[in-house]
């Protein structure tokens, strides 16, 4: 047990090109940090970097809901006006799902991904540099909508058109504005793809074969390969877009010949496998985590592997769900496939569950995370069937019901990842572990929160509210559930806040520079916390898809690994 | 372990009654409508399996997160499974087999909404646009020939102007609705009816019910259509035969009494000029009158604050020839704010005027006069 402990720090920078770094030597003067942090190649620097970007945007759209919640906690407008209400809802889906969600998961890939399959880094490291650097900068272009005559975008996260082109005959720019910082970031999502299929095609270590990588690598590669497959349609739709907005094109504009149903196929073809882009890598740290506490391995790894290829596949054949009110598609095909979809997705739920049966459960912050998903993501799954019901998503669709659907997916899915994946791994990226008292304050808050907000929403939902509404009648019958969902807000939001606090205080301490905290599995947990440049000397050897756990429980044949001191690695600045 | 199964059930009594909740919503469901019926038993029917595996599968997480849990000092490992082909098959099976049955649940209760109306099925032309409805019933004519139409009038509830208009049904009948949209998309949602359907410009679509039971339900815009699309409001009003054929008379002689008025009423030129106004989307007059002689000014005031308008006028109603006011669809101003064009040269006739961003809502009539 304490085998990896005791010996496992990987790193004494020699023989990888690297300057040793000592313990003794001093910290080198901020300047120099600023500038090795804002021109590294190394994939760990860039996922933090990612991350930290991630988080940035995840608490500017979530203060945007916050607003969107107290304009609606109350008939009449009381906060603001309907323009800025249109502007606040489509700026906090998109940013929470372009800015924030996938750039997290990319951050989490980046750091993990060439750790995991032991590999000194990704497979073009310049390019990784350069598809981070993208994201901040189409932020940056997005939020400056709102500084633009006419404000930000304001037709919905999906940009329906003719909505999304009338704003251009007023010389408005802020839908503009999006579309370009969109295209950015499909560019730097697609360059991302590439290099995360490159990297886990081409850079396993000797012993790591397909079936020995983690789940969460595994995801990460069907993830890549759906953003390789979607994302150009996407760029491809935002293009003509830009185009019917400013260039005099009728792609979209009906009465110039153009099919307003168009842009729903494109943007849809692409938006459904990206909703799996957003839940995959979620799937992969849950999956990473739950046989971590529950000391067992992963139940039916193979049916896990080929349930995300299927789920992969079939993303591509679903995306008229979205459209069965528009009266253009062919309702039974898109039926049964979104049915289909959920068959894969219930076989890792039930393969989560089986990991947990008969295992010795440590409860700590990251296991509470991922046991909180299970439970949020079980109703977003079982809501989501109601809306394949096709005569009954006439009833649902574009209410509230759907809103809570899609939030029980993406906050009870990707967020509580999200959250598990920090508690876990954030001893291995800055060599200090996250207060545990504080963390479970964070999770109850959140998982109290996300219950108050969202479930009142299918009531509201079945009681005919539509979404994207800044007012509602009085007498409508709705206040009551939305001054709830209001509170439930405040509490979500002091739930983040108290994540904030404990990150704070825990960089504050001195680092222990734990090598594996856990006890953990995969490869990651053989290398010092944060693991050296280039990540290993020397690798434990890989005769299952746990080696870590094979080498801490006497399997091992090989020579441990070298001891040496933990590298002083430039620490996160918040 | 005796103590720790008992903890659960106060847990597992949390999820009965999270799951009483939705339940309970389900009952304020009341459909309206044959088809809103098949479709409530659509919902019935997932609803009981939705149940099912989420009492199951929600009970297996926390009964396994609570039941194995690690004791203390307890560092011998579990059993080392690694899966079970068996089980594996079980869990593809059996959920193939309750999505079978609900693609069938599904596909029977669509095959009921899609079936065509059959009978003394009404008629009538939805016509959504920014931010109202329009309600065209070809079956009632009015005495010039024109089908009777109720119209909404869009700006914010409590304003002066705005007015949610009535879809007036008649009990048991069928009815056949046509959709359609010259400005954005729109959604034509009525609750009770469980039911919705997108009105898409260049795609106009249909669908049928017969409403079954009566009163007074809310209508509304499902699809983000802009600015007020959260006002874009109406009634449904559902009456037995002979209530109904008393309000479509009244509605019939609203109509023309409406025309009369915009017919016998217009605003003439006063001293070389006239005034019209925009406020909630809407021109405060729908009929100008200027002399054919000597140049008018026409004097435009934008009263929305935020909203851009204009006066373009044009020889007549299908707005190609642009003979006065602005100049063309990006030549607006964005209210609260005045603009002049000017008009002459126009020989005697009626021409059609309107405001260029609202092409379907702010119309109006230019009477030269010589």
């Amino acid at each position: 047990m304490a085998a990896i402990a005791g010996n496992g720090h990987g790193g004494n920078g020699h023989g990888n090109g690297q300057v040793a770094v000592g313990v003794a030597e001093p910290l080198p003067s901020l300047r120099t940090r600023a500038y090795d942090w804002l021109t590294t190649t190394d994939h760990k620097k860039i996922g933090i970097l990612y991350i930290i970007t991630a988080f940035f945007f995840f608490v500017v759209a979530g203060l945007l809901a916050e607003l969107i919640r107290a304009e609606l906690a109350k008939p009449g407008l009381q906060v603001v006006n309907d323009q800025t209400y249109n502007e606040l809802f489509t700026m906090h889906g998109t940013i929470m799902i372009f800015l924030f969600v996938m750039p997290m998961f990319s951050g989490f890939a980046n750091f993990l991904v060439p750790l995991m399959i032991g590999a000194p880094d990704v497979a073009f490291p310049r390019i990784n540099a350069l598809s981070f650097w993208m994201v901040p900068v189409a932020g940056l272009i997005m939020v400056s909508g709102f500084l633009v005559k006419g404000g930000a975008a304001a037709a919905g996260w999906t940009g329906y058109p003719p909505l999304s082109q009338q704003s251009a005959q007023l010389g408005e720019h802020g839908q503009d504005l999006w579309i370009v910082a969109l295209i950015i970031i499909a560019a730097a999502s697609l360059l991302g793809s590439i290099n995360f299929i490159t990297t886990i095609l081409k850079m396993r270590a000797p012993g790591m074969t397909m079936f020995r990588m983690p789940i969460f690598v595994w995801n990460t590669l069907v993830t890549s390969l759906l953003g390789l497959l979607a994302i150009p349609v996407l760029s491809a739709g935002l293009i003509m877009l830009f185009i019917d907005r400013n260039l005099g094109g009728s792609f979209f504009d009906p009465t110039r010949g153009g099919s307003a149903i168009l842009w729903q196929n494109v943007f849809w073809f692409f938006g459904h496998p990206e909703v799996y882009i957003l839940i995959l890598p979620a799937f992969g740290i849950i999956s990473e985590i739950i046989p971590v506490f529950s000391r067992k391995p992963l139940f039916g790894y193979r049916a896990f592997v080929f349930a995300t290829l299927s789920i992969g596949a079939l993303s591509f054949a679903v995306w008229a769900h979205h459209m069965f009110a528009t009266g253009a598609v062919l309702l039974p095909f898109f039926s049964i496939m979104t049915f289909l979809i959920s068959v894969p997705t219930g076989v890792k739920m039930f393969n989560w569950i089986a990991t947990m049966w008969g295992g010795k459960i440590k409860m700590d912050t990251p296991m509470l995370f991922a046991v909180g998903f299970l439970l949020v993501f079980l109703i977003g799954g079982i809501n989501g069937a109601f809306a394949a019901i096709v005569p009954f998503d006439f009833a649902i669709h574009d209410t509230y019901f759907v809103v809570a659907h899609l939030h029980y997916v993406l906050v009870g899915g990707s967020v509580f990842a999200i959250f598990a994946g920090f508690y876990f791994w954030m001893p291995k990226m800055t060599g200090r572990k996250l207060s545990e008292g504080l963390g479970k304050l964070n999770f109850w808050l959140l998982f109290i929160g996300v219950n108050m907000t969202f479930f009142p929403m299918h009531t509201l939902g079945l009681d005919g509210m539509q979404r994207r509404i800044a007012d509602y009648p009085a007498n409508a019958g709705y206040t009551g559930l939305n001054q709830l969902e209001s509170i439930g807000a405040v509490i979500i939001a002091l739930s983040v806040l108290t994540f904030i606090v404990n990150f704070i205080i825990t960089m504050r301490k001195p680092p222990t520079h734990e090598v594996d905290p856990w006890e953990a599995n995969t490869l990651e947990w053989a290398t010092s916390s944060p693991p050296p440049p280039q990540n290993f000397t020397q690798l434990i050897p890989i005769r299952s898809e746990r080696p870590v756990f094979d080498f801490r429980h006497g399997t091992r044949r090989a020579a441990p690994p070298p001891s040496a001191p933990a590298p002083v690695t430039p620490e996160v600045s918040q | 372990m005796r103590t720790r199964t008992r903890d659960a059930r106060p847990r597992l009594r949390l999820l009965f009654g999270a799951l009483g909740l939705l339940a309970l919503s389900a009952c304020t469901l009341q459909p309206a409508s044959d088809r809103a019926k098949a479709i409530q038993k659509s919902y019935d029917i997932t609803f009981v399996f939705a149940a099912v595996i989420f009492v199951v599968v929600g009970g297996l997480i926390v009964f396994s997160a609570i039941r194995f849990r690690r004791k203390r000092d307890d560092e011998t490992l579990p059993n080392q499974v690694h899966g079970s082909t068996r089980l594996e098959i079980a869990w593809i099976a059996v959920p193939s087999v309750i999505v079978a049955v609900l693609f069938v649940v599904s596909a029977t209760a669509l095959a009921k909404v899609d079936a065509p109306a059959t009978g003394n099925v009404m008629s009538i032309t939805v016509q959504g646009f920014q931010w109202q409805w329009r309600f065209t019933y070809d079956d009632y004519k009015d005495r010039s020939g024109d089908p009777l139409s109720v119209k909404g009038q869009s700006g914010h509830p409590g304003d002066g102007t705005y007015s949610k208009p009535t879809l007036g049904l008649e009990l048991n009948r069928p009815v056949h609705f046509e959709l359609v949209s010259n400005d954005v998309i729109h959604s034509f949602f009525i609750p009770v009816f469980l039911f919705k359907r997108d009105v898409v410009p260049g795609h106009p679509n249909e669908f049928s019910l017969t409403p079954d039971r009566a009163g007074v339900f809310a209508g509304k815009c499902a699809e983000l259509c802009g600015l007020e699309h959260s006002t874009m409001l109406f009634n449904v009003r559902v009456m037995p035969h002979q209530e109904f054929t008393t309000w479509v008379q009244h509605e019939i002689a609203l109509q023309q009494h409406q025309k009369w008025l915009v017919a016998n009423s217009c605003q003439k030129a006063a001293g070389g000029k006239v005034t019209v106004q925009a406020v909630n989307i809407a021109f405060d007059v729908q009929c100008i009158e200027v002399p054919a002689s000597g140049t008018t000014q026409l004097v435009f005031q934008n009263k929305d604050a935020g909203v851009p308008h204009n006066i373009e006028v044009f020889t007549n109603s299908s707005a190609t020839t642009r003979v006065a006011g602005a100049s063309g669809p990006g030549d607006v101003i964005t209210g609260v704010a005045t603009t002049t064009y000017s008009i002459t040269g126009l020989a005697p006739g009626s021409y059609f005027f309107r405001c260029d961003v609202h092409p379907t809502q702010m119309v109006g009539t230019l009477k030269v006069t010589g």
